[in-house]
């Protein structure tokens, strides 16, 4: 639990720790999983801490962001709206943070004390289904945009060809916004 | 006296958003919960007392960070802290002192206050153990100069909000310096400094904000007041705001007001010794016949311009090129994070005939806000523009001024800039003009600040005038009175028609006229004649430090080893500056001993910012704007969160480039990786360190620095020559080193204490207030 993370590692604890608490969100946007874009945008509206410091070019986060974010989303799970959770958030104490996110005791902690575990002694004989049944065919898919997804059969794609994609797919996916085909705006402009 | 009180036009109607039906406003989490302006306006100089109250809502002791602006002539002379019935009074320091005395009073549970300046106008206040449920009031004390707009007008400028700004550059690995939200870079050290973070729209308003401005209608009689925010005015000159304002844009009072004589010289004596301050005002009338002149425009069209001030800034350029005469010479620069300029403008300076013109108004015609606040870029293309000494050179720049690089363009700009004239005009409710004066005073030019359209038109009337050819040049002063050497600030530029021209200075022994001299357009002097006027002004000396030191500052700035006089200058005359700070410390032991809980106090969204970017048809990006998210306009100005992760985002758990707003972007463009130069700054700080630790004896210091630090030094140079990084400072303290070993009589403590400064230069821990290299 101790230590620093990346913004990354940030976003990953926060969806691990919403994801234990078991709750979906209320209004069932997904895309409202915590993003590095989303950390950003929260820290200048003073709902997450500026990061720690500074390991070369990385920003490092602590404990007290996960709490921030981890609250944040709780509270917009509960319907409310982000002006309404800067009013309760902006500069909230550790104490209070920590009332809010309830954080899964586990998280980060995982087995600290795994000696008191006992095993499952409940036993059941061992089912085989589907043995010798052909596997079906898995292709992948890289989502253009909210309704559009390309598949392919390639069966490694890298960072590289992720963003080969992006970029051609614009122009499609420009078309498509065009037609009416899409019900999502075009890919985000970056021109204002 | 009948006053009349006009009410500038109002903003655009508040967010929809406003008012939070569900909540209703507790007592917020927010430490600020008052601020306080009180100003007593005598002449042309207000005195101001400034008060904000802060509160701990939490049951934890509170350390509170407030990021706020000053008008940027004024001179802060005192602090005072006030918290359960014990008054405090602030002491000024040396500022790496004042931040560790406060330090220590926080760290042994004791309440304290430090108040800093980050840039002429953008101070900020920490104030820590606060105990719970605790109130603690801060006062600043203030004198301030009107700013003269014309012989019968004068404004009263007081900021409200220090408004986001544009910060270029690559992260910096250091430590950050202060605690706001955007990340330390190389072209801006300081930028967490001033970026407090931003409430959203229609936040419940928990600061309650009151201003009174006390008008002593002796010395000036007042036509005409006129002001930016709802005030009521009151029986004995007295204006008051309506309650329930916002902390969202400049507080603007224009006072007019009957004209007076055209040149004074007040002096005023110290109590003691027997020097003085003097203060000469010039009202300069009269028309100029203009010479030929080449004129660079350029046109900030960056994203936080959207809305009023776009189009204000349109018109006032428009404006400036309809005065252009066909034996001109002008382009226009219109830029974002590229430049743009009309058709046929683009190669050289184009002669102002109406071709031309038409162009560059069309060129106007089709401008619209976006991208970042690239601003050094133009500044320094203009400078090799105006490249022929024999014409009269004018650089105009239009723009908001919200850049977090002030420092970092006027340390390139200035050694440019010989004789190039330098106006600013500043269009934005929340202006940053501290930078916009500071430009305008390097290059001898004329500041205009604009924060409606309405007010646009009036400056329209006389603005073609002011950047028209001056009255007189080549200012000097002849006196008869004893002026100290390199005390005049601000430096004497020009003359320009109805500008009048306010300048200070120390003088020594007894009274005496001062002789204004120059030179006109036409090759003929100009003069103007002075005799003294005894007052008993206190604030003049206040106001001259001010100003005297921000000249030191900028010279600082561009290059010149003043640490020590600006210091020594703000002590003697008791007026924070850069290098110092007020700070008071109680002598009460209130908390435990422990780490109070942190906040900043976030502030307004400026008003008339961020009207979302309509959204327009998707259409093919240009190349620049590829895959970079140079906005400057930070997201919370659109009502939402930011869009969500760039479609299209792979199913597989990938993750695509996610640029960040501020920073970061710039990266992939100025891809020069930085130096590795971590490790010598790592071996230099570990030489520091062993050198902090040796014995204060002659004999043990001396026996360092030949045995420890010379043989390290050595080394260090060598491989960093190799490297081909900068070590001047390094290699010439390691020959004074070695000449140490011959010369056994030799000066160790002088040795001693260079070697520590500049061994702290070199390493990461530089005070982020002193200049970057």
């Amino acid at each position: 639990m101790d230590g620093t993370w990346t913004i990354g590692e940030l976003a990953d604890r926060a969806a691990a720790a919403l994801a234990a608490g078991g709750e979906t969100p209320a209004n069932g946007r997904v895309r409202d999983l915590p993003n590095e874009r989303l950390i950003r945008w929260y820290t200048t509206i003073g709902l997450v801490d500026p990061p720690l410091g500074r390991r070369g070019r990385t920003a490092l986060y602590g404990r007290r962001h996960l709490l921030q974010l981890v609250a944040v989303k709780r509270r917009q799970a509960a319907g409310r709206s982000i002006a309404e959770i800067q009013v309760e958030l902006a500069a909230a104490t550790d104490e209070s943070l920590e009332r809010i996110a309830d954080l899964p005791t586990t998280t980060g902690k995982e087995r600290e004390r795994f000696w008191r575990d006992r095993p499952d002694i409940s036993h059941r004989p061992a089912t085989v289904t589907g043995y010798d049944t052909p596997r079906p065919p898995v292709v992948q898919g890289v989502r253009l945009g909210p309704d559009v997804t390309l598949l392919l059969e390639a069966s490694h794609l890298t960072d590289d060809d992720l963003t080969a994609i992006a970029s051609a797919a614009r122009p499609l996916l420009e078309e498509l916004h065009r037609r009416g085909l899409t019900r999502s705006a075009a890919p985000p402009r970056r021109s204002q | 006296m009948t006053v009349r009180i006009h009410e500038l036009p109002d903003p655009p109607a508040r967010d929809p958003e406003g008012g939070l039906g569900a909540l209703t406003t507790e007592k917020g989490n927010l430490p600020l919960d008052s601020v306080g302006v009180h100003a007593t306006i005598t002449g042309h100089v207000a005195g101001i007392d400034l008060v904000q109250g802060f509160h701990n809502p939490f049951d934890v002791p509170l350390e509170a960070t407030y990021i706020f602006p000053l008008p940027d002539r004024a001179a802060v002379t005192a602090l005072r802290m006030e918290a359960a019935d014990r008054v405090v009074e602030g002491t000024l320091k040396e500022r790496g002192r004042a931040r560790r005395d406060y330090d220590a009073a926080i760290a042994s549970g004791r309440r304290a206050a430090i108040a800093e300046e980050d840039r002429p106008d953008v101070f900020a206040m920490r104030v820590g153990n606060i105990q719970p449920g605790e109130r603690v009031t801060l006062r600043l004390r203030l004198v301030q100069p009107l700013s003269r707009d014309s012989a019968t007008e004068a404004t009263f400028r007081f900021p409200l909000v220090v408004a986001p700004r544009y910060i270029p550059g690559v992260p910096l690995d250091d430590e950050r310096a202060g605690p706001g939200t955007s990340d330390d870079t190389d072209a801006v050290p300081d930028a967490s400094r001033i970026s407090p973070p931003v409430l959203l729209p229609g936040f419940p308003n928990p600061v309650r904000l009151s201003i009174d401005v006390d008008i002593d209608p002796a010395g000036l009689p007042l036509t005409d007041i006129a002001s930016t925010l709802h005030v009521v005015a009151e029986e004995n000159g007295r204006v008051s705001l309506r309650p329930g304002e916002r902390l969202d844009r400049d507080f603007v009072l224009r006072l007019r007001h009957a004209e007076h004589e055209s040149a004074s010289l007040a002096l005023a004596p110290d109590e003691t010794g027997d020097e003085g301050t003097f203060t000469l005002t010039v009202l300069p009338s009269g028309e100029t016949r203009p010479r030929p002149r080449d004129l660079v425009l350029i046109l900030d069209r960056s994203g936080s311009m959207q809305g009023w001030k776009m189009v204000a800034a349109r018109r006032a350029a428009a404006r400036i090129i309809d005065t252009l005469r066909t034996e001109d010479r002008f382009t226009v620069l219109s830029f974002d994070n590229v430049i743009d300029t009309p058709r046929g403008l683009d190669l050289d300076l184009a002669p102002g005939t109406d071709r031309n013109r038409f162009r560059a108004v069309e060129h106007l015609a089709g401008l619209e806000a976006r991208g970042g606040t690239e601003m050094l870029t133009p500044l320094l293309k203009a400078g090799r523009l105006l490249d022929d000494p024999s014409r009269d050179r004018v650089l105009v720049l239009i723009t908001d001024g919200q850049i977090g690089n002030e420092d970092q363009i006027l340390a390139r700009l200035g050694p440019q800039l010989h004789d190039v004239r330098v106006h600013t005009i500043g269009i934005d409710r929340a202006v940053n003009a501290g930078f916009l004066n500071r430009l305008a005073a390097l290059g001898g030019g004329h500041c205009e600040l604009v924060e409606s359209e309405d007010r646009l038109d009036a400056a329209m009337r006389d603005l073609h005038h002011r950047i028209a050819a001056p009255i007189a040049t080549n200012l000097t002063l002849d006196a008869e009175l004893d002026i100290v050497p390199d005390s005049v600030a601000p430096r004497l530029g020009a003359l320009f028609p109805g500008v009048p021209l306010v300048v200070s200075g120390r003088y020594r022994g007894r009274p005496g006229p001062v002789t204004l001299n120059g030179t006109k357009p036409d090759g003929t002097a100009w003069t103007r004649h002075a005799p003294p006027v005894h007052t008993t002004d206190r604030a003049a000396t206040a106001l001259w430090a001010r100003a005297h030191l921000r000249d030191l500052e900028d010279r600082y700035t561009v290059g010149e080893d003043l640490e020590k006089r600006i210091i020594d200058t703000s002590l003697r005359f008791g007026v924070l500056c850069r290098f110092t700070a007020f700070v008071a410390v109680d002598s009460e032991v209130t908390a435990d001993v422990r780490t109070p809980h942190r906040v900043v106090q976030p502030v307004e969204r400026p008003s008339g910012w961020g009207a979302p970017a309509p959204r327009r048809a998707a259409r093919p990006l240009a190349a620049d704007y590829g895959r970079t998210d140079d906005l400057d306009l930070p997201d919370f100005l659109h009502a939402g969160p930011p869009r969500a992760a760039p479609p299209p985002a792979p199913v597989a758990p990938a993750s695509m480039p996610a640029p960040a707003y501020g920073a970061a972007p710039a990266a992939p463009r100025r891809a020069a990786p930085r130096p590795s130069g971590t490790t010598f700054k790592d071996e230099i700080a570990r030489a520091l360190e062993r050198l902090r630790a040796v014995p204060d004896t002659p004999h043990d210091r001396r026996a360092h620095l030949l045995n420890d630090l010379l043989p390290a030094l050595e080394s260090i140079v060598r491989r960093m020559e190799a490297q081909s990084q900068d070590a001047t400072a390094l290699a010439a303290l390691r020959d004074d080193l070695r000449t140490l070993t011959t010369t056994p009589d030799a000066d160790v403590q002088a040795l001693w204490t260079r070697a520590l400064e500049t061994l702290a230069d070199h390493t990461p821990r530089r005070p982020f207030w002193k200049r970057g290299r």
